[in-house]
């Protein structure tokens, strides 16, 4: 690109499309550009076919104006060189544009629709739109207050009755309903503070510039309804999660056979509620609180049934402690995986490889998930886990959990170890 | 002069015969046109530059039937003789 091409360079790319010598093209080149100019110095005009026009033209004397000093002078006349290319020579240069045409324009279409291209029609339609809009928000945003406050209202009374009647069930929870009542304090401050920028809103729209910033006061007024909607619900649901949780603690802790009955209505309730629209979640809620009620009138009469049933679950913990101290004193018999949840306490079962699979597979497989190759690999003292050879025998570990909690693995091999037995 | 006599004065020139002069014209003004297609500029000592211009389109409106077309744009050669040949000419 813009590169100055010389006579001699024609004359290369003229020699090697020809198949002639540089130096015969070159001689060609000049000779033609030689001719040329001595045939218009001497003629005035010059023809040459598949090239063009070189023609000398005289241009008369005329008056001009210097632009700097508006003094009038003469130019005199001189000659003056025009070339006009040939039709050959001018199409194969306006090449890059030969796929234009001519255009016969239409009556119709005026000059300046074409030079300014829409321009002014693009900008308007949008700011129309935008009116449309904003009232419809304006709406929207005046029936959302109104629902929030309306909500608020409805929504209090069954958490608070829900919260009251759960220290009825059990002590422990006292602590609970204040912990649910609190954010819902704060969500009401930001109910009130929203109404106050909706009623903001209006006053300010009487404004010079009023249409744009009550489009945004009244889009971060929806936003902050929306905000707050998202949030109350996400706090409103984990509530009906928390309160009876506790319960089901305490349940485990005295293991008691009627409470674990009692539970379950509620329990079963909390999963439907959860998945039921706002309204419905209400008046479950207000039942929930009728069924806990109810459930710890029915208490007293149970207590015989209750006491046998306690009996029965100290006997087991007794028997599970025993099972504790067993695994641990086993544990110490066999080296441990260094900070592992689980401990092992002894052989489960022998396991001979098979062909495609591996340690990680076996675990996944006797204990549920293959980050359990670990205990495996240390229980055999693998060097190099990853190649197990097919037929080996390989030892499976029993495992106890580290910590006092149970967890789905140890009953697992609890399971298995039971029916091997 | 005309076309067929520089044609037949460059054919004796470079011992050629007038056919193969015309075609060895058209053949160079297709190279330059090759050249100046790429945004080079064409430069011949003693004579001249030759160049690309581009017309823009426009709107021309026909004197007697009052139609109106649109031009699109397209790539033109300009030819400015050098000052060496201006000075020739003067004389």
């Amino acid at each position: 690109m813009d590169k100055k091409i010389l006579l001699t360079n024609l004359a290369e790319i003229l020699a090697q499309r020809n198949g002639m010598t540089k130096r015969k093209a070159e001689a060609f080149v000049r000779s033609f550009f030689d001719t040329l100019e001595t045939c218009i110095t001497e003629e005035k005009n010059q023809k040459v076919k598949g090239f063009g026009t070189i023609k000398i033209v005289s241009v008369n004397d005329r008056e001009s104006v210097n632009i700097n000093t508006g003094e009038r002078f003469q130019i005199t006349g001189h000659d003056k060189i025009s070339f006009t290319p040939d039709n050959n020579f001018r199409d194969l240069v306006n090449r890059p544009f030969a796929h234009f045409s001519t255009v016969i324009l239409d009556d119709d279409v005026d000059e300046e629709e074409l030079n300014a291209v829409g321009t002014p029609v693009v900008i308007e339609q949008p700011e129309e739109t935008e009116a449309s809009e904003e009232v419809v928000e304006k709406q929207e945003v005046t029936e959302t207050s109104e629902e929030v406050v309306e909500k608020n209202e409805v929504t209090e009374q069954p958490v608070i009755a829900a919260a009251a009647a759960l220290p009825l069930v059990s002590e422990p929870k006292a602590e609970e309903p204040e912990a649910s009542e609190e954010p819902e304090t704060t969500e009401e401050t930001e109910a009130s503070e929203e109404t106050e920028a909706s009623e903001e809103t209006e006053e300010e729209s009487g404004g010079h510039n009023w249409w744009k910033t009550l489009l945004y006061i009244l889009l971060i007024a929806a936003l902050m309804a929306l905000s707050y909607f998202a949030g109350y619900y996400r706090i409103f649901c984990p509530n009906q999660d928390k309160t009876p949780k506790p319960t089901a603690v305490v349940a485990d802790t005295t293991k008691t056979a009627a409470d674990t009955t009692k539970l379950t209505p509620t329990a079963s309730t909390d999963s439907l509620s959860e998945a039921k629209a706002a309204q419905a979640k209400l008046e479950t809620e207000a039942h929930e609180a009728e069924n806990a009620k109810a459930t710890t009138k029915d208490a007293p009469h149970k207590e015989t049934a209750k006491e046998a049933a306690q009996r029965i679950a100290a006997e087991k913990a007794a028997e599970k402690a025993k099972q504790r101290q067993m695994d641990l004193e086993a544990a110490k018999q066999f080296t441990q995986v260094p900070g592992g949840n689980y401990l092992i306490t002894g052989i489960l079962s022998t396991h001979v490889m098979k062909k495609g699979e591996n340690l990680y597979t076996i675990a996944k497989k006797t204990y549920g998930d293959k980050a359990f190759a670990k205990y495996i690999i240390l229980f055999n003292g693998f060097s190099d886990p990853n190649n197990v050879k097919f037929g080996e025998k390989i030892q499976l570990p029993k495992l106890v959990k580290a910590n006092i909690t149970p967890a789905k693995p140890k009953t697992r091999t609890k399971t298995k170890a039971k029916a091997k037995k | 002069m005309t076309s067929k006599e520089f044609i037949s004065v460059l054919a004796e020139r470079n011992e050629i015969t007038p056919r193969e002069t015309q075609q060895l014209i058209e053949s160079l003004s297709e190279v330059m046109a090759d050249v100046l297609n790429e945004g080079d500029m064409i430069t011949i000592q003693g004579f001249g530059n030759f160049e690309t211009k581009k017309k823009m389109e426009r709107i021309i409106v026909n004197p007697s039937t009052k139609q109106r077309q649109l031009i699109p744009p397209k790539l033109t050669v300009s030819f400015k003789p050098s000052s060496v040949l201006k000075e020739k000419i003067k004389k």
